[in-house]
């Protein structure tokens, strides 16, 4: 087992501090990154303008507007523009015997029978006006019910796309996982194999230089043997035992 | 709103490169950096609403090592116990050179996210960032002098993590002996 000291832990710091992204990766990131924050700054400046599109979106609620402003300002200009109200209590005595001592009955019929037309015409012209308005904002909430429907849509699928990019890359990762624990194992399992080999080979090394040493002895002995039996053989070729019987002759 | 807008967008143009080189060091992998790169801008985003931030690039540097550490102990992989794998009796060229350093690097990425934040940060500033004391002092709001006990109190950490390891069971080994 090797030990792990400071040198070897700095050694490595010292290789992560090496790595360095591909430029054309980081560009990539700073730019989707740009993107984004541009998106999310736009989508933020779009509700401020909501109202007022509302508004000029047609030419019915324009006019609308149009008409409630100028009707506040002819108010406004009435109520500044109007004199001094009179003393009541006087104006209301001089009325009071005024309409006593003229007022007959018959004006008195056929003004209230002039009031009630007016007030017929009137009633049916905002009646008119009234349900033309009606029909015209029904149709336009139908027209922004569809649009918001489209939108809510868009989401959606925006928003489940995410979703399966999401799982498509925990996936990819979990499978990155199996792999990384998969090469971890043949690593173990390699470097088991390779000390095995060098184990081998020193034993087989051990092996061959003992058995050149024992090889070395034998003919050692062998070359000695041969040396003593050449020894004993005599300078013609004949044994010491054939000499001996051939010298009584 | 435009103010913070144009601040990050400074931000992204003066920093985001080193931002995402430090991601990329920290998760050793490019695609997950740019992943984590959108979204510290966003949470930055997000953060400015509250209140005011001085150093701005401190902040955005302090969050992105916090998230890469985040996505490391989520993703944590079973990391190899190479300590407990007997070496060779004799040096020699081989094809798992490159595997067993990229498991070295994971392992070591892995005990510095086990330090404490600041330790991790001082670490990361001064031996992978390649800072000096003193700047990291300025960074951190610390003197030089306490940021040198960090990192060397951080380095005594990280030497009894990686020696005590975490070893893969037996069962494990003896299969793969088998």
């Amino acid at each position: 087992m090797s030990k792990i000291d400071e040198n070897e832990i700095r050694r490595r710091l010292e290789r992560i501090s090496r790595i360095e992204p591909a430029p054309d990766a980081t560009s990539r990131a700073v730019e989707r990154v740009r993107q984004t924050l541009e998106s999310q700054s736009e989508s933020r400046r779009r509700p401020k303008s909501h109202i007022w599109r509302l508004i000029f979106a047609s030419s019915l609620t324009r006019s609308a507007a149009a008409a409630a402003v100028l009707i506040a300002a002819g108010y406004l200009a009435g109520r500044l523009s109007a004199p001094q109200p009179p003393d009541i209590r006087e104006l209301e005595a001089a009325l009071e015997h005024r309409l006593r001592s003229s007022l007959e009955p018959a004006v008195r019929e056929k003004l209230s029978e002039e009031l009630n037309r007016s007030w017929q015409t009137a009633l049916a012209v905002y009646h008119a006006g009234l349900s033309e308005q009606l029909n015209a904002f029904a149709a336009g909430l139908g027209e922004q019910h569809r649009r918001e429907l489209n939108e809510y849509a868009v989401k959606t699928l925006n928003a489940s796309s995410a979703v399966t990019h999401q799982l498509l890359n925990d996936l990819v990762q979990a499978i990155a996982s199996a792999q990384e624990q998969d090469r971890q194992w043949v690593t173990i399992a390699m470097r088991h194999i390779e000390s095995n080999r060098i184990k081998d080979t020193t034993r087989l090394n051990t092996g061959l230089v003992s058995l050149a040493e024992q090889t070395r002895g034998e003919l050692t002995r062998t070359k000695q043997g041969l040396a003593q039996l050449y020894s004993v053989v005599s300078p013609d070729g004949a044994f010491p035992d054939a000499q001996e019987h051939q010298q009584p002759q | 709103m435009a103010d913070r807008q144009n601040e990050l967008l400074e931000l992204l143009d003066a920093s985001g490169p080193a931002l995402y080189s430090l991601l990329t060091k920290l998760t050793l992998r490019q695609d997950v950096a740019e992943e984590l790169m959108q979204e510290l801008f966003i949470k930055l985003n997000k953060a400015r609403n509250g209140r005011k931030i001085e150093n701005f690039y401190a902040y955005a540097r302090r969050a992105a090592v916090n998230l890469a550490f985040d996505w490391r102990r989520k993703h944590r992989q079973p990391a190899a116990a190479l300590e407990r794998v007997p070496e060779p009796t004799c040096p020699n060229v081989s094809p798992l050179t490159s595997l067993i350093k990229a498991e070295e690097l994971e392992e070591t990425l892995n005990a510095i996210g086990r330090l404490d934040k600041v330790s991790r940060q001082a670490v990361i500033m001064r031996y992978i960032g390649q800072e000096s004391y003193e700047h990291i002092a300025d960074q951190l709001g610390r003197s030089p002098h306490h940021v040198r006990a960090l990192c060397a109190r951080a380095m005594d950490r990280l030497r009894d993590t990686l020696m005590r390891g975490r070893p893969y069971p037996d069962k494990e080994v003896s299969d793969v002996k088998n």
